[in-house]
């Protein structure tokens, strides 16, 4: 931090400069800016790591360009020392466009730790080779960056900038391979619904400004809702105000349900994730929808109870006719996992079907979203947070194996893994671990993953929690079906050939660190959720 | 005169340092004027309505981008009124719409270099005709 | 009805009755200049609301810089022997166009319904661009310096992309030359 305090003194304003303004920005504003600057230090590293990034691409031979690699992985593990220093702090930043605290900084480690392997593979993988790869090391540390800010932002300026930060770096990773018709075609639907998407939501956040003339996220639960600040008394003025309020949160919805893959913005998925260099289906399947997650979190934490000061379970945001914003959650989470699922049984493309089931994966997550705000034993963050962690896990571990085969086989067609439990005996099992996993088979991170989840609706109880229950039930069976299809296809259908699978120690690395936290999660699910998942939120 | 254009003129024109423009404070007294937050409101709506009715109806990408900017723009314009007529400081909407234009450009001039380079493979840039994916 | 309103009549009618007429327009050139006469109605409307700066930007940066950059893209992708086809499917067009009116129709129930909290407009006495100035660098400071992480990123992944490839090399080895053929520094 020295460093900091040398930049403080020099910083320092010249008296002389009047305007009107000057005097609140040199005795309030200014000092507060410096002092979040000291909080804000980890997404500083990232963005100074990528622009390090492309600089040194410009210096550097294009045959070296591959190894910025280490260079990113760097700019994703200096950050952590950062955020180790400051996790438990609760504070709120930059003027109320920022926040930090535990759930910010937990999310922060996950995009960075998620980044990691993301690189790695990135590395091993061949159909990225000879490549220009400083621009692809720029735009993905660029996306953390954006995706870092997602998960602390409070305020709907930043949310709208940092959503977009990480969701025009998705667009350009998608079309990496710019000369590949598939790929093309990938980043044209994503960007096209992607914007209207956010455009949408913009609106939303447009009405809910008008609601409340102030553009914090918890404004509306705090000025609508709470005793003191109640501001509408007659009935009509309510019901009126409680259907704008709809209004907005099914525009502001929108927004998230495109970044998450949830109905009805799920239809760029399979397509994007088919098109797109495989690295980057996985970097999208897991951290960005992990920060999708993370600012609905937020965002509906701050329409729940704690913000108004109310009993739990007892008020939450009503929207129209009195409807719990819970219920519409349930119902999209319903339709999202049995989509997802049905979808995915005729896929005969692994990366096409890791889509549906991604968009399946969103529907569960869902279930811990329709918790919050309810007395339960495992809050709807924990449980959320642990089941991303697993997600990452399992997800990263099947594509880290389909990326090793791709390598070889150049394809992710089903029916090229034939007889892969023969020609990659280590892959082929460890795919199946990670199998089992997505399934939610014990002992592995999956299945620790769904019982907290359900766990969770049934301690809430009530009709509709247990529908869902039984709907979530009924979607894990169903999905097993697609998914042991890849296990028989790769243990008993015979392939063409026999040729033994070689695959990158690297790559190898990654596959065994992903097993290693599979079974971790497992037996140390109950000791996580407790204490490390014990997020707290700045109010 | 009523404040308005007529003063947000005076004000631009105060503000580029034009001499011999009365201070834009002789019109600083509100008259009553018929233009209120709901005309803006009724504004902003329609255009978001055709906004809408251009994504679902065309299927050029170009045009699709033409409706993204509508809507943009109608949410935009709902901020600045909001930023009038509701909040507390009315620079704030404004604010917002200003970050708007610039995350608009972003989108436009990244979703136009996808098109330019759709269009030299493909030659098409209906989005539903890019079908090597399929649905 | 005084001289200040009918100018916002003025402005609102240039902002929605382009937009409309989008909707029944074959030509995509004739699309974007009905295009920029509605945003220059938004930008009139800004004027309207005291937002001299915004109205401002909005005539560089939308007209001046999204909509220049639009017409190039026609201009660019007509360029070939295959026209740029536009088509109304009926099979969309009157779905589209009335799942369009329902939600104009609830926004703008809303719109005319909804108890807003209005306070009169508090009136301006001086400009706002030093305002905003100081705004930018205190309040927004956050979002104005993501807001460039955001615009490099936009433009090096817009330059990546649309860059030319050269004809016939295979892709690998196309990104190998051709970035030589750009004056690499080695």
């Amino acid at each position: 931090m020295h460093l900091l305090n040398h930049l403080q003194a020099l910083l320092t304003l010249p008296v002389a400069v009047t305007a009107p303004g000057v005097e609140q920005f040199r005795d309030t504003f200014y000092p507060a800016i410096i002092d979040s600057l000291k909080y804000f230090g980890p997404e500083t590293q990232v963005a100074v790591a990528a622009i390090a990034i492309l600089l040194l691409d410009l210096v550097l031979p294009i045959q070296f360009s591959k190894h910025l690699a280490w260079a990113a992985i760097l700019g994703c593990l200096a950050p952590l020392s950062g955020i180790g220093h400051y996790y438990e702090d609760s504070k709120s930043l930059f003027l109320g466009m920022l926040v930090i605290d535990p759930f910010a900084n937990f999310f922060k480690a996950f995009f960075l730790l998620g980044s990691i392997p993301v690189i790695m593979l990135s590395f091993v993988s061949r159909k990225l080779e000879g490549r220009r790869m400083g621009e692809y090391y720029f735009i993905l540390l660029s996306s953390v960056f954006g995706a870092m800010l997602m998960a602390s932002s409070t305020h709907f300026l930043t949310l709208f900038l940092s959503l977009e930060i990480l969701s025009v770096c998705s667009y350009i990773l998608v079309g990496y391979f710019r000369t590949e018709r598939k790929g093309a075609e990938a980043a044209l639907k994503y960007i096209i619904y992607g914007s209207i998407a956010a455009a949408i939501m913009g609106y939303g956040f447009s009405l809910w400004y008008g609601m409340t003339g102030s553009g914090e996220i918890s404004s509306l639960a705090r000025v609508f809702w709470s005793p003191e600040h109640e501001i509408y008394t007659e009935r009509n003025q309510q019901a009126l105000a409680a259907l704008t309020v709809t209004f907005a949160f099914l525009f502001v919805f929108v927004g998230f349900a495109y970044k998450i893959a949830a109905i009805p913005m799920h239809f760029w998925a399979p397509d994007v994730y088919e098109g797109a260099p495989t690295v980057v289906t996985a970097f999208l399947s897991v951290i960005s929808k992990a920060a999708g997650f993370a600012i609905l979190l937020r965002f509906l934490g701050g329409l729940s109870s704690s913000v108004s000061g109310l009993a739990p379970g007892d008020m939450a945001v009503k929207l129209w006719a009195g409807v719990d914003w819970r219920l519409i959650l349930i119902v999209i989470s319903i339709l999202t996992m049995t989509l997802g699922n049905l979808a995915a049984l005729w896929q005969t493309n692994l990366k096409r079907l890791m889509a549906y089931s991604s968009i399946a994966h969103a529907g569960y997550l869902l279930m811990g979203l329709s918790i919050l705000g309810t007395a339960t034993r495992y809050t709807g963050t924990q449980t959320i947070a642990f089941y991303l962690v697993a997600y990452l896990s399992m997800n990263f571990g099947a594509f880290a194996v389909a990326i090793l085969v791709e390598n070889r086989l150049n394809s992710s067609e089903l029916e090229d893994y034939k007889g892969l439990g023969r020609r990659a005996p280590f892959l082929a099992g460890a795919l199946t671990v990670f199998i089992f996993s997505l399934i939610g088979v014990p002992p592995t991170a999956g299945f620790m993953g769904k019982f907290h989840l359900f766990m969770g609706i049934i301690d809430v109880g009530g009709w509709p929690y247990y529908l869902l229950a039984i709907a979530a039930a009924m979607n894990t069976a169903l999905s097993a079906y697609y998914y042991l299809k890849i296990a028989r296809v790769m243990y008993f259908e015979k392939g063409s050939s026999l040729e033994l699978i070689q695959s990158s120690a690297l790559g190898r690395v990654v596959v065994v660190g992903m097993l290693f936290l599979t079974f971790y999660l497992c037996f140390c699910a109950d000791s996580i959720l407790k204490t490390t998942l014990n997020l707290g939120m700045h109010v | 005169m009523t404040p308005g254009l007529f003063q947000g003129l005076q004000v631009v024109l105060s503000t580029l340092g034009a001499e011999g423009v009365p201070a834009a404070n002789a019109a600083a007294t509100v008259l009553e004027s018929s233009i209120g937050l709901h005309h803006y409101l009724v504004v902003s709506a329609l255009v978001f309505g055709i906004g809408i009715m251009v994504i679902i109806i065309r299927r050029n990408a170009i045009v699709l981008l033409m409706g993204l900017e509508l809507i943009l723009n109608s949410a935009g314009l709902n901020f600045v009124a909001f930023g009038k007529y509701v909040a507390a400081d009315r620079i704030d909407g404004q604010m917002v719409t200003l970050f708007l234009i610039v995350i608009a450009a972003a989108e436009a001039s990244l979703a136009l270099a996808i098109i330019l380079n759709i269009f030299n493979s493909l030659n098409t840039i209906e989005v539903d005709e890019a079908k090597s994916l399929k649905g | 009805m005084s001289f200040s309103d009918s100018i916002f009549w003025v402005f609102a009618t240039t902002a929605v009755v382009p937009a409309f007429l989008i909707l029944f327009t074959r030509s995509i050139v004739r699309m974007a200049f009905l295009l920029l006469g509605s945003l220059a109605g938004f930008a009139g409307l800004y004027l309207q609301l005291n937002a001299a700066f915004l109205g401002f930007t909005q005539v560089m940066v939308y007209i001046g810089g999204i909509l220049i950059l639009f017409l190039f893209g026609v201009m660019l992708t007509q360029r070939s022997d295959i026209p740029v086809r536009e088509k109304v499917g009926p099979a969309l067009a009157v779905p589209g166009f009335f799942a369009g009116l329902l939600l104009m129709a609830a926004l703008l129930f809303i719109a005319l319904q909804n108890p807003w909290k209005t306070h009169p407009p508090v009136p301006v006495t001086e400009p706002d661009t030093p305002v905003i100035g100081i705004k930018l660098l205190s309040t927004y400071i956050l979002p104005f310096e993501a807001v460039s992480i955001l615009l490099l990123a936009a433009m090096v992944g817009a330059t990546y992309i649309a860059r030319v490839q050269a004809p016939g090399a295979p892709d690998g080895q196309a990104e190998l030359s051709d970035s030589n053929a750009e004056g690499r520094l080695e």
